[in-house]
C-alpha cells in the first residue's frame, strides 16, 4: 500500500503557514470561537502532480499552482479496518503527538458518536476529562473520541474530533500513480482539473477582450465629438 | 491527436450547462472514488478526465495501486461483460480491472475498439455502478451513479472567443483608420 502516508508527515497548509510566526515548538491558534493547540512537525511534503500537467507536450498553457497558497494537497482519512472515509484535511484542527491523535473540526457520516459518556483516565494528561467514543459505522471499530468536558488546560481540544492515528489510514489526493503503460502523453485526454484551468484562462481572455472593446468605444466616442467641434 | 469529444457529442444544451456546473463543483471540492464493496480507494478527482456515458464508466488517467490490471486480454462481441452485469462497447478487446481489496471486477482498459470509441482506448474505465464517492466539502459518501462527470466540448467556447477577438480587432482597425484620417486633415489644415 504505497499511497498511505505516515500521518505524522502530513501537515496541512493552514497549520504549516503559521510556522514562521511561532517562537517555540507549539503555538496556540485562535479560530473563531475554538482555540486549539497545534504541534509543528518539520517533515515537509511536496506534491508533483501539477508539474506533470504543466509540462504536457504540445501545450504551453501555464497552470496556476493550486498549492501555491494552499500548501499540501487534501487528504482523506479512512478507517484502518474497513477503509470507510471518516474525515478529511479540509476540517483539520491540529494534532496531538503525545497521544498520537489528529484533531478534526468535522467528521464524515460514517463516524458514530457514542451516547455513553466515559471518564477518561488513559494517560496523565487527560485525566479528569469526560469523553464520548467515536466508532466506525462500517465495522464498529474504535476510532477516537470527543472531549465533552475538560479542565482549563485542555480547553483547546474540547468539542473537536480526536482520531487515533493508529486506528486510521490516509490517502493523499493526487497520489494515484498507476497509469496504463505504453501510452504517449499526446494521446491522453486532459483531466477535469486541467480543463478547469483552461476554462478559467478562456474566461480571463474574454474579460480582457470585452474591456478592450469598451475602451475602444469610448475612444471612438471621444474622436467623434472632437471632429464635430 | 484523437478527438476526445466525438463520443459525447449528443449532449443537449441543457445537459451541457448542468455538466459545467458539476465539473466546476468537482474541481473545487475534492472527491475520492471508492469500491462500493470494500471501500478501497480506486482513484481521485485529480486523475479523472470525464465520463463515458455509453459504458457507464469514469475515464481515469491514473488510479491507485489497489487497482489490478489482469494481463489476459478478453473480447466481447455482444457488449456484455463476462460474469458481470455491465455494459461494454460492442466489438472490443480489453483487459479487465480488479479491486485488490475484494477482487471484484471494477472496469476495463480497452485495447481494440471500433472507430467511434478510439478515444477511450488505453485509459482506465471504472464502472460507476458499484463505486462510491467521498465528497470532501460535505464529508458525505454518495453513489457515483448520482453524479455526472461528463464534460462539455471546449471547441465551442474557443470559437466564440475567437469571434469576439476578431470583432474587437476589426473595431480597432476602424477606429485607428478614423483617427489617422483626422490626423491627416488636421495636418493639412495647419499647413494651409
Amino acid at each position: 500500500m504505497t499511497y498511505f502516508l505516515r500521518l505524522f508527515c502530513y501537515q496541512p497548509a493552514q497549520v504549516r503557514k503559521k510556522k514562521n510566526n511561532m517562537s517555540g515548538k507549539r503555538a496556540f491558534l485562535k479560530d473563531s470561537n475554538v482555540t486549539f493547540e497545534v504541534t509543528v512537525n518539520d517533515g515537509a511534503y511536496s506534491d508533483s502532480t501539477m508539474m506533470k500537467d504543466n509540462f504536457r507536450p504540445g501545450m504551453t498553457l501555464v497552470v496556476e499552482d493550486e498549492e501555491e497558497d494552499g500548501g499540501d494537497p487534501p487528504v482523506v482519512f479512512l478507517c484502518g479496518s474497513c477503509k470507510l472515509p471518516v474525515g478529511d484535511s479540509l476540517s483539520w484542527a491540529g494534532s496531538e503527538d503525545e497521544q498520537n491523535q489528529i484533531l478534526l473540526k468535522r467528521v464524515s457520516d460514517n463516524v458514530l458518536v457514542g451516547k455513553e459518556t466515559h471518564f477518561s483516565g488513559t494517560c496523565k494528561k487527560d485525566l479528569g476529562c469526560l469523553v464520548v467514543h467515536l466508532t466506525c459505522c462500517g465495522c464498529s471499530s474504535l476510532l477516537g473520541m470527543v472531549y465533552i468536558s475538560t479542565p482549563r488546560k485542555l480547553d483547546y481540544i474540547r468539542s473537536l474530533f480526536c482520531l487515533d492515528v493508529a486506528a486510521i489510514e490516509s490517502y493523499v489526493l493526487g497520489s494515484s500513480s498507476q497509469q496504463v503503460a505504453a501510452v504517449s502523453t499526446k494521446q491522453q485526454p486532459v483531466t477535469l482539473e486541467y480543463r478547469q484551468h483552461v476554462e478559467r484562462q478562456l474566461d480571463e481572455i474574454k474579460a480582457v477582450t470585452l474591456s478592450m472593446g469598451k475602451r475602444l468605444l469610448v475612444l471612438e466616442g471621444d474622436q467623434q465629438s472632437k471632429s464635430q467641434m | 491527436m484523437y478527438d476526445f469529444e466525438s463520443f459525447q457529442s449528443c449532449d443537449t444544451d441543457d445537459q451541457k450547462l448542468e455538466n459545467e456546473s458539476v465539473n466546476q463543483a468537482i474541481v473545487e471540492n475534492p472527491v475520492t472514488f471508492h469500491c462500493g464493496r470494500c471501500n478501497t480507494v480506486w482513484a481521485d478527482c485529480r486523475g479523472i478526465c470525464g465520463e463515458a456515458t455509453s459504458v457507464n464508466s469514469l475515464i481515469c488517467l491514473e488510479v491507485t495501486q489497489d487497482v489490478t490490471i489482469n494481463s489476459e486480454r478478453e473480447w466481447s462481441l455482444d457488449g456484455l461483460f463476462s460474469a458481470c452485469v455491465s455494459v461494454l462497447p460492442m466489438y472490443s478487446v480489453y483487459n479487465t480491472l480488479q479491486c485488490a481489496g475484494c477482487l471484484c471486477l471494477m472496469g476495463v482498459i480497452l485495447y481494440s475498439t471500433p472507430q467511434h470509441l478510439s478515444a477511450l482506448r488505453n485509459l482506465f474505465l471504472l464502472k460507476k455502478d458499484e463505486m462510491y464517492c467521498y465528497i470532501f466539502s460535505t464529508g458525505q459518501m454518495v453513489k457515483a451513479s448520482t453524479l455526472n462527470f461528463s464534460v462539455a466540448p471546449l471547441g465551442e467556447r474557443v470559437s466564440e472567443l475567437k469571434q469576439l477577438i476578431q470583432e474587437t480587432e476589426s473595431h480597432l482597425s476602424n477606429v485607428s483608420a478614423v483617427m489617422d484620417d483626422t490626423r491627416t486633415n488636421e495636418a493639412t489644415s495647419s499647413v494651409q
